[in-house]
């Protein structure tokens, strides 16, 4: 259920995630500058940007483990206490464990600081161990495991207490496709719960098929924000339209809404405005010869994050001709 | 379920008991605590040892003691286990030169047994043990010729009653080495190898944790403090647990083999080995955390332990040349420096240097230094701790602290 608390004049959704214009500077070097988002709860949320752009800086402040040069981190509309952060649940991208301490005790102990009592704690970590596959791994030291279960037990450490707020630095990195499914749909049970998720990564690919919203950063700035399907089809879209007998490019002259173009073979990409123009360029091209296959794709999240960042090779390398 | 404010955090007690349960899981330290056992056990047994097995020792004798040793000798031999070869003597001038020039352990000038020192009721060597037999066999000998030959008349009963016991001069002051000299230096060197290792103890784990990022985990939910105090807690009670285990392997040595060292002053020496080794441990652990704090790999741990280590290393070398009676009141003054007093305290004890005065004053001034280095010790750990990459300065950590505040 959500619900609406008034604070300072704004509406802030139960279980948001506010970042509220963080600064933070090394030395003379800015690494956060007026970086300000939300992530509401129910969503996963991607945090995407290139390498030290500031992505740990942002989910390190948000834990209290970097001092703020400016701004605030809000969690309920409130400032985040350590209180708070007993109801986070933290999994840094240099993965953190015992390595000498068994997967249970590592995870009991975990559980026992966030406020649970031990019979629950283990009682939990039965669930995820079996949940996750780890049940024959539960008694093996840390240094035991293999790479992939050490981030499956990783993951559970972060979830052993039903944290209201989970943070994930690089959760994907070093899994392999299946344990990839195993922690996307665990991601996905826990959003549809209600819980709030932010994590960072740089597998966009996969972001793309798992994430609701995204908020792409650079330089320690927010570039871009909003839903995936948003942010992909705001730059327009891909028609690709594929011709059974030979034809030139003459027919897209003068045509509104066509951003640019290129050909491969029979086939011509075509980046719109928008899907509005679609029918008038498909149109066109029936006009102008015969086609066999015409689709109209939205762009990909990792263009929209080349673009974002400044470095879209499509609009800047690849296209023909714009008109 | 949220904690509220006790009088201690209970989250200072789970890191705690993580602490202890890592420790004791550990091989290493079972291992550890077998050896310096059998070492601590070894240090009372084979002094013993040594001294009982020494099979046959020099006594010189005058010519009118002759015939009492020949029926005494067989009998002291066969009590003491120790063989006794007689050397016959021309005078009391040249018996007394054998004794002090160590030529005889003993002489027997036929009324009195000469030692070179004054041999003290307690000593267990095989010198003391066969001047004491010989002293026994010699007085019932007398008094049974006097009860046997004559018709027991009232006044040798009255012998009986209350025998003659054999004369013993000693022709040199005791000298000033203290009793339990041994077991003072063994504490010494027990202390220093403890100390060190449970400094080694919390320095790596405090590495452990900034470099396997696990700290970042435990940071987000509880204060840098009650992190660094659970763990020195933790770490404390095991080394606490490791020494009881020692000192009750040390006393149950000594009651198998009849070491003074279970009563008296040497209890009290191992007590207060024990008091010294918890304050040291106070002490400088504390330090070791701070100086881990400092650095994320563990391959940097020596260039930050080597500021903790040069006192230890320090007050052990003090506390080695106090025990040989050397160092003179330039190591007295040490002894209160609280962090060379766990080294010299208890040398200084043991030989009488230090009264309970001197003692109480140098724990009290370790206990007041103790609130200031857990202070200095926790605002590094607290800058230090979430900082990876190179080696932090002193002062850039102290700065980092106040940037957390």
């Amino acid at each position: 259920m959500l619900t609406g608390i008034l604070e300072l004049g704004e509406v802030f959704v139960d279980g948001t995630l506010s970042l509220r214009s963080l600064e933070r500077s090394f030395g003379t070097t800015p690494v956060l500058r007026d970086l300000s988002f939300d992530v509401p709860p129910g969503l996963i949320f991607g945090f995407l940007g290139p390498n030290g752009s500031g992505k740990t800086t942002t989910m390190r402040a948000i834990f209290g483990l970097t001092r703020l040069d400016g701004g605030e981190v809000l969690f309920n509309g409130h400032r985040v206490d350590r209180q708070d952060r007993l109801s986070f649940g933290y999994m840094p991208e240099e993965r953190g464990l015992y390595r000498k301490m068994t997967a249970s005790a590592q995870l009991r102990y975990l559980g026992q600081l966030h406020g649970l009592t031990a019979a629950e704690a283990d009682r939990r970590a039965s669930y995820w161990f079996d949940r996750l596959g780890l049940v024959d791994h539960s008694n093996k030291k840390i240094e035991a495991l293999s790479l992939g279960n050490q981030q499956r037990v990783q993951l559970v450490a972060a979830l052993i207490h039903d944290p209201q707020l989970l943070v994930l630095d690089e959760p994907f990195s070093g899994l392999d496709p299946v344990a990839t499914a195993s922690m996307a749909e665990v991601m996905r049970e826990l959003v549809t719960q209600g819980r709030t998720l932010l994590f960072s990564s740089h597998q966009l690919d996969l972001v793309e098929s798992i994430c609701d919203s995204v908020a792409i950063i650079n330089d320690g700035r927010l570039v871009a924000q909003g839903s995936v399907f948003e942010l992909t089809v705001a730059d327009g879209l891909d028609l690709t339209i594929t011709f059974s007998e030979p034809t030139d490019d003459t027919w897209l002259d003068g045509l509104a809404g066509v951003v640019g173009f290129n050909r491969t073979g029979e086939s011509v990409h075509i980046r719109l405005v928008s899907k509005d123009e679609a029918n008038g360029v498909v149109s066109a091209a029936m006009a102008a010869a015969r086609i066999s296959e015409f689709r109209l794709d939205r762009l990909k999240l990792s263009q929209v994050f080349l673009k974002a960042v400044g470095s879209d090779p499509h609009i800047s390398g690849t296209v023909g001709v714009a008109l | 379920m949220r904690w509220n404010r006790r009088i201690v955090d209970p989250t200072i007690l789970l890191v705690t008991s993580r602490e202890i349960n890592q420790r004791l899981s550990s091989k290493a330290y079972r291992v550890a605590t077998v050896v310096v056992m059998l070492i601590a056990a070894g240090a009372v047994v084979v002094p013993r040892l040594v001294s009982s097995g020494k099979s046959s020792i020099a006594v010189g004798v005058l010519g009118s003691g002759r015939i009492q040793l020949v029926s005494a000798i067989p009998k002291v031999s066969r009590i003491t286990g120790v063989k006794l070869k007689v050397v016959g003597e021309d005078s009391i001038a040249t018996l007394d030169q054998a004794v002090r020039t160590g030529r005889i352990a003993f002489g027997f000038t036929g009324s009195a047994i000469v030692t070179d020192r004054p041999i003290q009721s307690g000593d267990s060597s095989a010198l003391a043990r066969s001047v004491f037999t010989l002293s026994g066999v010699l007085s019932t000998e007398r008094l049974l010729n006097s009860t046997v030959v004559h018709n027991v008349p009232p006044s040798v009963v009255s012998e009986i009653m209350s025998p003659p016991t054999m004369a013993r001069v000693a022709l040199n002051p005791p000298k000033s080495k203290p009793k339990n000299q041994v077991a003072a230096i063994v504490g010494l060197v027990v202390l220093f190898t403890l100390l060190s290792q449970y400094g080694a103890w919390v320095l790596l784990g405090v590495i452990e944790e900034k470099s396997s990022r696990i700290v970042e985990i435990l940071i987000s939910v509880i204060r840098p403090r009650t992190l660094l105090i659970g763990k020195v807690l933790g770490i404390g009670l095991v080394a606490l647990l490791q020494a009881l285990l020692i000192l009750a392997a040390t006393f149950i040595a000594a009651s198998a083999t009849g070491s003074s060292i279970v009563g008296g002053a040497g209890a009290m020496l191992l007590l207060m080995e024990l008091g010294w080794l918890l304050l040291g441990y106070a002490l400088y652990c504390s330090l070791f955390a701070a100086a881990g704090s400092l650095v994320s790999r563990l391959e940097d741990a020596q260039s930050v332990s080597v500021v903790v280590q040069i006192p230890m290393v320090m007050g052990y070398v003090a506390g080695l040349t106090a025990a040989g009676g050397g160092g003179g009141s330039l190591l007295h003054i040490l002894a209160y420096v609280p962090l060379f007093a766990p080294f010299l305290v208890p040398i200084y004890w043991n030989a009488g240097v230090m009264g309970v005065v001197g003692v109480a004053t140098a724990a009290l001034l370790l206990a007041a230094t103790l609130s200031l280095t857990y202070r200095l010790a926790a605002r590094l750990y607290e800058g230090g701790i979430l900082q990876g990459g190179q080696k932090l300065k002193f002062r850039r950590a102290l700065a980092l602290a106040r940037e957390m505040d």
